[in-house]
């Protein structure tokens, strides 16, 4: 009787320590954010040096509001612009606290990138240059053909 | 389930022992001390009501509790005792959700379903009251019956409930808050922990067996059943709808943002909530250990 005394107690006293025990539970964390974020590669397939030209809408003194597809090119003040040697590529960031020119597109919109074979620009004017469309190729992407197309825009050459 | 298998061998034990003990020994109030103080821990249940969308089905929370208790016996059989006890018990798993599946019409699946505990009640009572002593022999029979004040306390996990018809609709996100506040924020997902600032009155009533060993050191087992009245202290169930976390303003923030195309997330800002039900109601069985106090009185 003594015995079962014994493991009786012992019983009581693992009951006690069980009902104490209780998941107290974890708060999620919350992931950060960081202000800079991948767009997009541009890629120079072509044999020649290029120049990129991201258009920004309604920046277009001669026809504020519209969109840069709408006309022939845009004001060379209202673009951001990258230089692509032959064969090479390049990673666009966008910096959300700084105005990008894509961020001026609804969502549903079309963005309208320019690429040109850098030597058009030799001993010639801008507004020469935008008057003759075989000198540039434009590009219009929706979001969802730049996703599709794996996040990239490649120039072959003209 | 091994402490119903320990209470269930040593239930039959101590029945056995009655048996030859109250053939051995007939002495009336053998062991008849004025004090006796005991610790008894053990399994306890709390059924409480829930409603779902189309109907009402009551289920059950279940956990351990523990208690210290302190008699005075003012003559041979009647005594006052007073008594603290926490009795926690949880509510999830596969059982709870099928009740709740069972409550909201049978048309919606859970996540996580894996929960064992969404919700989690624990309260901790104080009560006095009067108990009855028959003594035969080493054994000794004590109804006990009490009212006291309970300090609820109600952890709750959150829970997504998905259309089993409509696979591309999105979620609903339910939770329970105790005394919930507009200020508190809740992250989905997080363990959320809320005591009651209002007392509950209890009720208590209690069938004690207890075998004493030597003069002074006894076992017990107890069959108790407590009602919980908790007019003020309010237990909410809220819902609220997920939307879409693809809201992009511009171009950019499309790109960028695409991979959460499908993703969902809660607006807590706006939600339903309706009053939830709390245990009323908790049962249990303890075993323990006591001590006699004081002298016998069949010793004068």
């Amino acid at each position: 009787m003594k015995r079962i005394a014994y493991l009786f107690a012992a019983a009581v006293m693992v009951l006690s320590a069980a009902s104490c025990l209780k998941d107290n539970g974890s708060v999620d964390s919350m992931p950060g954010c960081s202000s800079e974020q991948y767009l997009m590669t541009i890629v120079n397939d072509s044999n020649v040096k290029t120049v990129w030209y991201i258009a920004e809408k309604g920046k277009d003194a001669a026809n504020p509001g519209a969109l840069p597809s709408e006309k022939p090119v845009p004001e060379e003040s209202s673009m951001i612009c990258f230089v692509l040697e032959s064969k090479s590529s390049k990673d666009i960031w966008v910096n959300t606290n700084i105005t990008h020119p894509t961020q001026s597109y609804g969502p549903e919109e079309k963005a309208v990138f320019y690429v040109f074979e850098a030597d058009v620009f030799e001993g010639t004017v801008w507004a020469d240059i935008i008057s003759d469309p075989s000198k540039y190729e434009k590009y219009s992407l929706s979001v969802q053909e730049l996703v599709d197309a794996g996040y990239k825009l490649v120039f072959k050459g003209n | 389930m091994k402490a119903k298998f320990i209470i269930s061998v040593l239930g039959t034990a101590l029945l056995s022992q009655a048996v030859f003990a109250g053939n051995k020994d007939k002495s009336d109030l053998k062991y008849a001390y004025d004090h006796t103080i005991e610790l008894q821990a053990g399994v306890s249940v709390m059924p409480y009501l829930y409603s779902g969308d189309a109907h009402k089905t009551v289920t059950f929370a279940s956990g351990g509790d523990i208690q210290a208790r302190y008699s005075y016996f003012i003559g041979k059989h009647w005594g006052i005792f007073a008594s603290l006890s926490s009795d926690l018990a949880s509510s999830g798993g596969t059982g709870y959700f099928r009740s709740v599946n069972y409550a909201d019409g049978d048309i919606y699946k859970y996540s996580p379903d894996y929960y064992a505990s969404v919700l989690e009640y624990c309260l901790n009572s104080a009560i006095v009251g009067g108990v009855y002593r028959f003594d035969f022999g080493h054994w000794s029979l004590r109804p006990r019956i009490g009212i006291g004040v309970g300090n609820l306390e109600v952890s709750s996990r959150g829970y997504e409930r998905f259309s089993r018809s409509d696979i591309s609709a999105y979620p609903e996100y339910t939770r329970y808050a105790l005394n919930f506040k507009e200020e508190d924020f809740l992250v989905p997902g997080s363990s959320y922990r809320r005591y009651s600032n209002d007392l509950a009155i209890v009720g208590y009533a209690g069938c004690q067996i207890a075998y004493t060993f030597k003069r002074h050191f006894f076992l017990s087992a107890e069959i108790a059943l407590k009602a919980v009245c908790a007019p003020n202290i309010t237990m909410t169930k809220q819902v609220t709808k997920a939307v879409s976390a693809y809201n992009p303003e511009n171009w950019a923030e499309a790109v960028y943002t695409y991979n959460k195309k499908d993703s969902y997330c809660y607006d807590w800002s706006n939600y339903t909530e309706t009053k939830a039900s709390l245990p009323w109601a908790m049962c249990s069985v303890q075993i323990g250990i006591g001590w006699n106090i004081g002298w016998n009185r069949n010793d004068k």
